[in-house]
């Protein structure tokens, strides 16, 4: 379906992208509201899956088959398995049901909504430079070479700062899973 | 127009009293050639000022003993005191026009323009001479405080630094830092050596004045954004003195800035760019004084600090750290906004009026003996606020003297109140009595005392009084709005007539609450647990006759005051233009 | 050479960022000392100081090359970034001397035990690397870096008392507030970057020249401040401080109190001054709008927090508390920034204002929490009311400690009070706003002398039942003790030195560098030009979300 998706964004001019991206944004949000209405914790992982998976769909059809690529492949692939795997080994009960009080519920859905709402307003109201389509991709074009370069020249420093970080992330996760001697 | 006989009794009208008088100033030099004496005067004023701090840090030092620590205050608090008189004798015999003596000025935070800026003039040299003299009856009234002695004098030592800064500054941002520095000795000396309820005391007393503290940050602030900069008025913001014309206080280009409208001889001249300013930095300035003078409705961290406190430190505190509050009014806030103290001055004389009655009427309601004297001091600094406000010269000579003379009488007061205390161990009024056939001499001292708080002529207390009353006559129809409806117009029952009378009545209730308060302490037969009280040793008599004599002096020889004062409070009467 | 070929920037560009070379080295060498012998605590710790030391002396090397934009608009290295580093990384190796010598001699359940010093000294040291960068950061994506590289070691360091509920629960506030923030940020910068078309600050700051604020924009620049807001702990993203404060140990808090917030006002200030720098008459009534904002900001964070603070009776919630007022009033103070018309006073006031601030207050903080420390060390104390009798058992501490609070407080002949006076000229620059603004600073003032006076209260004026023996601080916490006293005194009673050396050093570099600056310096490309900057700005989600 995700290649299939690809073919038809690479004619901008296909009728079929904007019906695709709504199809797929739907899958998205719909999704995503599944994950908040949902009490299974498991159901949720899946619904996350979806919802990734949507996303990845709309990166796609944006010519950014790399990213695609990517958010398939860390957060359906890697980070929702974690997960997973966390929540059935931590939990005594894996399908536990998590409720959420009224008033909780009736709170998220007051901020949700007000951030919505001015979400909507502010978009509505303000020009987007260039945001209609997408760039069409030159021909011979290489995703992957242009982000590697871009990583290693002009974004370096956060690059190896990206590093620096996974080291420490280690050091303290290493530190906090560490039985303690006594 | 007032009675002719009232017009008629000027200061100068004491003359026949003064003593001084035979001695003229600058009769004994030749004041065109500089003596070595005015070379070394910085030096020895700034030595009056850190001596105490650097023997308060001394007595901080472990391995130091309670007795080398009383020695140690002892001898430094003299030896402050003799370098007042050093400078007190120079000024007094050597004074030019109204000059700034003994002056330091090195500049210390470039980047704002505050400078280290001390020096003595009128306006603040009986107040260091009254500070050095009544550290020294202090330390002695502290000889036997035996709970950490020698935290207790290197407290005081610290706080004597402080108020002889707030007195010997004559820059803003300094007087500033020293205005608030010398609170937090005081803090620590209710707090620690304080009554039972020591720490509500203390931190009521901190808090009330670093409010108004922080009002007269936010002016200082104000004033010096305001004005322009680059420009000379910038510069000088801090100036409390204008160095280059001797002939006034404050900078005249700064004050313009703030001037309100006028209607002078040439037509009326407009406001100032800053007249709305002006008018709310006055008010603030205003509150930030009032509250340490301190003025109704300011004044309810008072009897708590003095109940509180202990013997010296009430002292100390009615006889110099009150005077920082009309001091204040009289270096900073009437100097700067003349215009605004002009167009507010009904409010403000009202404000004194109603602390002269309502501090008296609370006196005649108390039974605790020093709460009493707490009152009495709120009642008696309502005579300077109205003094003050009135905005002529004998108002300003009458507040002024009756700082002086508050200083003297209260600590006497206070110290009595001690004396007692120590020997009954409560200061209940009704459970006193007879006290006059046990210690005839300490009878004869408060007898004095009270009698000099009271206003009896020959004592300080009645120069004062009279002076401010006198003022507050002189000023119908001099000011705007005397007769409400009828700006500017006078009567003879114009509103100062009316404050006048008022305050009159503030010297009757405060003979009734001293002789009804006499009455109970001495009066009568001799109460049956007198008979274990110890007797008042010398020390104690030492301070009482020091202090009683200086009230009958003062009360005699006024002029020993104003021949210092005079020469400043004629530049300050042109610049306040008071009548 | 074309564009983007990786390439290593030449040693003029690297010199520049040495010093978080030697962070990031330092580190891995902190991490690798268990391997080598037995004393790990001793050797690490000695490591970790050298590091610092080393780093210290790079940048001291580096103060006298003036502003710089680097590595292709990443990274501006200037003066105002340097000072801030330098004091950093003092700050830092002086906490690291204060738990050193405040470790109890037996340590209970709940200490920083002296085998776990590797990964202790790696996370403050990560932490300071972040900071340091924070300070720099001149590109969205470099401060969103930035501002999570100092926060992990962060949520790391504030459960490091991993036995300990109360830790816990603080650190997973602040682990739940920073992913929220975080994400608000990068969402705000991803609609930053629709708006404007550009990652990087001087290009933002130069479409909002032209073409001012637009809803959406003004939606993604309240996203990226809300990142910022948590760092600095205001209202309402405040609710993690007293918590992580109390529940981290006292070493962890003092340098999270100090740092954390001073990286991100040095960056809000960055990020400020580079709005108005570039802004025009377009513009000026959104800056304008905005000014209003952070002022109001960061005044109701410090009256809330002063109010909240009076009824603290926990010695380190008290101090979060009065960290948080101290962020409000520094962020007041960074709105004149933006306030201050082009053209109308300079920038650097505000610069070198915060500077002065951040200089005093991190030795007042240090003071006040090492004196903490040795108190809980020696008597186990950390409710102030069990504060009682320490005047008569150890004079020196209690007199240090009401300095180092009477400096917090603002006491005229501290330097707090001279960093106050400092703030308020500078806010006096903005007109009435400004004095309403000096206004709430004062009265703020007022109230929180309450608070910083009740430790003072109980341990001078409330009676000690027992005689319990004297005690001292180890000379090591003595020597911080009295090196920041006498900081503090020096600043408050003759600030001249300190005054002219902050307004020597706050100096910003240009938002918008030349392209054809210093060689080997990558100058700013120009924003909105650049294809790969267009592709690259949807990655920025996913690196956050990888380490959640």
């Amino acid at each position: 379906m995700i290649v299939l998706a690809q073919q038809v964004a690479s004619h901008p001019l296909s009728p079929m992208q904007p019906l695709l991206f709504y199809v797929f944004a739907a899958l998205t949000v719909g999704s995503a509201w599944a994950i908040v209405l949902s009490q299974n914790i498991i159901r949720m992982a899946v619904y996350l899956l979806t919802t990734l998976a949507g996303v990845a769909a709309i990166y796609f059809m944006l010519n950014a088959e790399f990213l695609a690529a990517i958010q398939l492949i860390v957060y359906a692939g890697g980070t929702l398995i974690l997960i997973v795997f966390g929540v059935m080994l931590t939990s005594k009960n894996p399908f536990m049901q998590l409720v959420t009080s009224p008033l909780e519920r009736a709170l998220g859905l007051f901020i949700a909504a007000s951030v919505a709402v001015m979400a909507m307003v502010a978009l509505l109201n303000s020009p987007v430079p260039g945001g209609a389509a997408a760039p069409a991709a030159p021909a011979g074009h290489d995703h992957v070479a242009r982000i590697g370069r871009a990583l290693l020249s002009d974004y370096l420093v956060p690059f190896e700062l990206a590093a620096v970080l996974l080291l420490v992330v280690m050091v303290a996760a290493a530190y906090m899973a560490r039985r303690t001697q006594r | 127009m007032p009675p002719l006989i009232l017009t008629h009794l000027a200061p100068h009208a004491l003359a026949p009293f003064a003593l001084a008088q035979l001695i003229e100033p600058g009769s004994f030099t030749d004041s065109t050639t500089p003596s070595l004496l005015d070379a070394v005067l910085p030096s020895v004023l700034n030595w009056m000022l850190f001596l105490p701090a650097l023997a308060g840090a001394i007595c901080f030092l472990p391995g130091v003993s309670r007795a080398s620590a009383r020695a140690l205050a002892l001898l430094t608090t003299l030896g402050s005191f003799a370098l007042s008189l050093v400078i007190a004798f120079d000024y007094y015999f050597n004074q030019n026009a109204s000059g700034v003596a003994a002056v330091t000025l090195k500049p210390w935070i470039e980047s704002i323009h505050a400078n280290y800026h001390v020096g003595v003039d009128g306006l603040n040299l009986p107040l260091v001479l009254l500070t050095t003299s009544l550290s020294v009856l202090v330390v002695l009234a502290a000889w036997r405080i035996e709970k950490a002695t020698q935290a207790f004098m290197g407290l005081f030592l610290f706080l004597l630094t402080g108020m002889l800064g707030v007195f010997v500054a004559l820059d803003l941002f300094l007087f500033y830092l020293f205005f608030e520095v010398s609170l937090l000795p005081m803090y620590f000396l209710i707090g620690i050596w304080g009554g039972p309820r020591k720490e509500y005391a203390a931190i009521k007393f901190f808090l009330y004045t670093l409010a108004g503290s922080i009002c007269l940050l936010f002016v200082m602030l104000g004033l010096y954004c305001l004005t322009p900069a680059g420009t000379a008025n910038h510069v000088n913001t801090w100036q409390l003195v204008d160095s280059g014309e001797q002939d006034s206080l404050i900078s005249e280009s700064v004050r313009a800035l703030f001037a309100g409208p006028s209607t002078g001889l040439h037509g009326p001249t407009p406001a100032g760019p800053y007249w709305l300013h002006a008018q709310a930095f006055f008010l603030l300035t205003l509150v930030a004084f009032l509250i340490k003078l301190p003025a109704v409705p300011f004044h309810t961290w008072l009897p708590d600090a003095h109940v509180e406190a202990p013997t010296p430190i009430s002292m100390i505190l009615a006889g110099v750290l009150l005077k920082m509050g009309g001091y204040g009014l009289m270096r900073v806030t009437y100097p700067l906004f003349p215009d605004a103290a002009r167009h507010f001055w009904l409010p403000v004389a009202t404000l004194g009026v109603v602390a002269i009655l309502y501090g008296g009427f609370c006196a005649l309601a108390q039974t605790d003996w020093k709460k009493l004297v707490a009152y009495s001091s709120v009642s008696h600094m309502g005579y300077v606020t109205l003094g003050l406000a009135v905005l002529t010269r004998t108002g300003f000579d009458g507040a002024y003297f009756q700082m002086i003379a508050h200083g003297i009488t209260s600590a006497l007061m206070f110290f009595l109140v001690g004396v007692v205390y120590d020997r009954a161990h409560h200061r209940d009024i009704n459970r006193l009595g007879g006290l006059w056939l046990k210690f005839p001499g300490l009878g004869g001292w408060s007898l004095l005392a009270f009698c000099a708080g009271m206003g009896l002529p020959g004592l300080c207390g009645f120069v004062g009084e009279l002076l401010v009353i006198f003022g507050t006559f002189e000023a119908n129809g001099q000011l705007p709005g005397t007769i409400p409806g009828s700006a500017g117009s006078g009567g003879f029952m114009g509103a100062a007539t009316i404050l006048g009378l008022f305050a009159s009545l503030g010297v009757v209730i405060t003979a009734g609450y001293t002789l009804w308060m006499f009455q109970r302490v001495f009066m009568g037969p001799e109460r049956p647990e007198a008979a274990g009280y110890a007797p008042i040793t010398a020390r104690e008599y030492g301070i009482m006759a020091a202090l009683g004599m200086a009230a009958v002096l003062f009360g005699l020889v006024p002029l020993l005051v104003f021949r210092l004062t005079d020469p400043t409070f004629y530049a300050l009467a042109s610049v306040l233009g008071l009548n | 050479m074309p564009p983007n070929t990786p390439h290593l920037p030449p040693w003029e560009t690297l010199r520049l960022i040495l010093p978080e070379i030697t962070l990031a080295l330092g580190m891995g060498a902190v991490v690798l000392t268990p391997f080598f012998g037995r004393k790990r605590d001793h050797r690490s710790t000695v490591v970790a100081l050298a590091a610092l030391f080393l780093a210290l002396v790079a940048i001291v090397n580096t103060t006298h090359f003036g502003a710089a934009t680097i590595l292709g608009g990443m990274l501006s290295v200037d003066p105002f970034s340097q000072f801030f580093k330098a004091l950093l990384l003092v700050f830092t190796g002086l906490v690291i001397v204060q738990w050193r010598s405040t470790a109890r001699r037996n340590p209970r359940p709940n200490d920083t035990r002296m085998q776990d010093a590797p990964d202790l000294l790696c996370l403050l040291l990560g932490a300071s690397l972040g900071m340091a960068l924070m300070a720099s950061a001149t590109n969205l994506l470099m401060i969103f870096m930035a501002t999570e590289a100092a926060s992990y070691p962060s949520y790391g360091l504030a459960g490091f008392r991993k036995r300990d509920r109360l830790a816990s629960k603080g650190a997973l506030k602040y682990v739940v507030f920073g992913a929220a923030s975080s994400a608000a940020m990068v969402y705000g910068m991803s609609l930053v970057y629709g708006v404007t078309g550009t990652l990087s600050l001087a290009g933002v700051a130069l479409h909002i020249g032209e073409h001012g604020i637009s809803p959406l924009l003004a939606m993604g620049l309240c996203g990226m401040f809300a990142g910022l807001a948590f760092k600095l702990a205001t209202v309402p993203m405040h609710f993690w401080c007293p918590d992580v404060f109390e529940g981290a140990p006292t070493h962890v808090t003092t340098f999270l109190a100090f740092a954390s917030k001073a990286a991100a006002i040095c960056l809000l200030v960055r990020i400020l001054l580079a709005f108005s720098a570039a802004s025009s008459d377009a513009s000026a009534a959104d800056l304008g709008a905005m000014a209003t904002g952070f002022a109001a900001l960061g005044a109701v964070t410090a009256t809330w927090a002063n109010l909240f603070a009076l009824r603290q009776v926990h010695i380190k919630r008290l101090l979060a508390y009065s960290s948080i007022a101290h962020a409000g009033y520094m962020t007041m103070t960074a709105a004149v920034a933006l306030g201050l018309p082009h053209g109308v006073g300079s920038p650097n006031t505000v610069a070198s204002a915060i500077l002065f601030y951040l200089l005093t207050y991190a030795f007042m903080n240090l003071g006040a929490f090492t004196v903490a420390a040795v108190i809980i060390q020696r008597t186990g104390a950390e409710d102030i009311r069990h504060y009682a009798g320490i005047a008569q058992r150890s004079p020196l501490l209690a007199g240090l400690m009401t300095l180092f609070l009477l400096s917090l407080f603002g006491m005229p002949g501290l330097g707090g009070f001279i960093a106050k006076v400092w703030l308020a000229m500078t806010l006096s620059g903005a007109g009435t706003m400004g004095f309403v603004l000096i206004a709430v600073l004062l009265v703020n003032t007022l109230v929180s002398l309450y608070y910083y006076l009740r430790p003072v209260y109980h341990m001078y004026f409330t009676r000690d039942d027992g005689q319990r023996p004297a005690f001292a601080a180890a000379p090591a916490s003595l020597a911080i003790l009295l090196v920041s006293a006498l900081l503090l005194l020096w600043t408050g009673l003759s600030p001249g030195a300190a005054d002219r050396m902050t307004r020597d050093f706050a100096t910003l570099a240009p938002p918008l560098a030349d392209a054809s600056g210093t060689p080997g310096m990558g100058a700013l490309k120009d924003p909105g030009q650049d294809d790969t900057n267009r592709r690259r700005a949807p990655a920025a989600p996913r690196r956050r979300a990888t380490f959640r």
